[in-house]
């Protein structure tokens, strides 16, 4: 069996790029990014767990947050490519190899994260297969992940053919993109007791999100690269993104009212606290949503240079967004009386991510630039 | 086959906290204020000095609540969380991954990380030591002064428990949310 047969090889592979300022600076960016997961890794080898800020109160942490980042751009660009083939969307057919490999490659960068999270990955490997509890969202994101990678592979395989049941798959490879992304929003929203999250506002959120971190990232490729066969398919994603902002910023109001007005004890503390923080004001709410919103609704239809520096900011957005989640379920701590001698009661839980955090969580974003880089040597991709 | 639980008078309780100590050297439990499976919530006492209310100052003694619907058990990937035959809320740390689920879904943050194990860790009710055993107390129940905990069968209608909970006012923990908590808080 040669593999060349199924995917789309490039004859003659070369890792040379092309000396501009753009591509060096791309390049010194992605290099520093890649050190600093490294530094990370080998410290958390190092030091296990200990290298991280969480603790019994705050279990989860920064990690998670660059996880179910890097899990939305890998559903949204997947949704999006598949989307493509399954509805005959002309304006997308340029996007729609690179979309479904970004896809796949975005879960790996965001798994390198998810590594250094989890205590155990091995054992959680062998046991969630073999003692699996279907009760737990976590179980089911077990069982999306490895039928969401197939059928986005099996997409790209018959697409790339040009035989085999294409529509079938990308169909598959939508409805597991979707169930993965809905799955991960319910990790959060199960918690029924954390009132911050509990609900189905992440399911939806996530869904948005995801979709609009794949459009982001698009941009931001076809910017960077100048890739003029991809503008007609920007400017189309771009009237999307529109209503998908919109919705968001509906969304974030209507919870906050409703959070605030409701005045439930647990909740409505947790909202307060977050919606006032720097994080979310200026990064989530004004870089991640309303920024993108005004260039998108104001700027000129064809400018997409402005709107690239939107999408940029837009997954800045993103990113903070989930960790502003993660923050807002542990804030407020379950027990109300004091516990520790010496310790006053807490209002709230303080939480600031370590360096090794910081590190691995950042530094997968290069890990994911530097996965793209092969995947163009690569792969034939256009 | 029982059905085991706690009846807790809290109102006796006086914040020796001879509970925590017991726990840790019956069950092993590593030193730490962040490791422990049971605890003492302590209100602190309202006022300034010298106007201070001392009738202000409250003691709940507190754990795993050991639910019937616990939400530990429910999110579990991998079943490391089980209930074992006694209805006792249990973890099998050769299953446990440390993806630490269990632990924001514990509404009682009952769970703390065992470092040696690296696995979650809670109380059991003296599962693997006391009732192992073949004892029938708790360590935190034997050691208490001032008899604030009763264990028993909540199946066996002469245990002392049962006794207590048909004679005594009781409440749980955030019976709101479901989780059918096996420790009764006496009135």
């Amino acid at each position: 069996m040669n593999i060349k047969n199924y995917i789309p090889i490039k004859e003659d592979i070369s890792f040379n790029f092309k000396p501009t300022l753009l591509s060096i600076i791309i390049a010194l960016i992605s290099i520093g990014l890649i050190g600093l997961y490294l530094f990370g890794v080998v410290n958390f080898i190092q030091h296990g767990h200990h290298a991280y800020n969480v603790t019994r109160e705050h279990p989860w942490g920064f990690l998670v947050g660059a996880y179910e980042f890097f899990v939305a751009l890998a559903m949204g660009s997947v949704v999006i490519g598949a989307s493509g083939i399954f509805y005959d969307i002309k304006v997308i057919k340029p996007l729609q190899k690179r979309l479904l490999i970004y896809g796949l490659l975005s879960l790996f960068a965001g798994f390198t994260a998810f590594l250094f999270e989890i205590g155990h990955p091995v054992t959680m490997i062998i046991y969630t297969a073999i003692s699996g509890n279907v009760t737990s969202a976590l179980f089911w994101l077990g069982v999306f992940y490895p039928l969401f990678m197939l059928f986005t592979l099996l997409t790209f395989i018959s697409y790339t053919q040009n035989k085999g049941p294409i529509k079938l798959f990308a169909m598959l490879a939508i409805i597991f993109a979707n169930s993965s992304v809905l799955t991960a929003g319910s990790i959060f929203g199960l918690l029924n007791a954390r009132l911050f999250s509990s609900g189905i506002f992440y399911q939806i959120e996530f869904m948005v999100t995801a979709i609009l971190g794949g459009i982001f990232l698009l941009t931001l490729i076809t910017v960077l690269f100048n890739r003029e066969d991809f503008k007609d398919a920007i400017i189309a994603l771009k009237k999307v993104s529109i209503s998908l902002l919109s919705l968001l910023l509906i969304m974030y109001i209507v919870r906050y009212l409703v959070g605030i007005y409701g005045n439930v004890p647990g909740k409505v503390d947790a909202i307060n606290y977050i919606f006032h923080t720097k994080n979310f004001i200026i990064f989530e709410l004004g870089l991640g949503i309303v920024f993108p919103l005004f260039v998108s609704v104001f700027g000129k239809r064809n400018n997409i240079g402005l709107f690239g520096i939107a999408s940029f900011f837009g997954l800045v957005g993103i990113m903070f967004s989930r960790i502003n989640l993660v923050n807002g379920v542990e804030v407020i701590p379950l027990q109300s009386m004091m516990t520790k001698v010496y310790q006053s009661v807490p209002s709230i839980v303080n939480y600031t991510p370590s360096i090794t955090e910081y590190a691995i969580g950042v530094g997968a974003i290069g890990v994911f630039i530097f996965f793209m880089f092969l995947a163009e040597k690569i792969l034939k991709l256009d | 086959m029982a059905r085991y639980g706690m009846a807790l008078d809290y109102k006796n309780c006086i914040n020796c906290k001879a509970c925590e100590v017991a726990c840790k050297e019956e069950n092993g439990v590593l030193l730490g204020a962040d490791k422990h499976r049971i605890w003492v919530g302590a209100n602190e006492v309202a006022g300034q000095w010298p106007n201070l209310d001392i009738a202000s100052a409250a003691f709940l003694p507190s754990q795993c609540q050991q639910c019937e619907d616990a939400p530990c058990q429910e999110v579990c990937p991998t079943h490391a969380t089980y209930y074992d035959e006694n209805g006792v809320v249990r973890v099998d740390s050769d299953k446990c991954i440390l993806c630490t689920y269990c632990m924001n879904a514990c509404p009682y943050d009952a769970r703390y990380v065992d470092e040696r194990t690296m696995t979650v860790d809670k109380c059991t009710f003296c599962s693997d030591t006391r009732l192992a055993r073949g004892e029938m107390t708790t360590a935190c129940q034997n050691t208490c002064p001032t008899k604030v905990r009763t264990f028993g069968d909540l199946d066996d209608p002469d245990s002392e428990i049962s006794e207590l909970l048909r004679t005594r006012e009781h409440f749980s923990l955030k019976a709101h949310l479901g989780t059918k908590p096996k420790l009764f808080y006496l009135i």
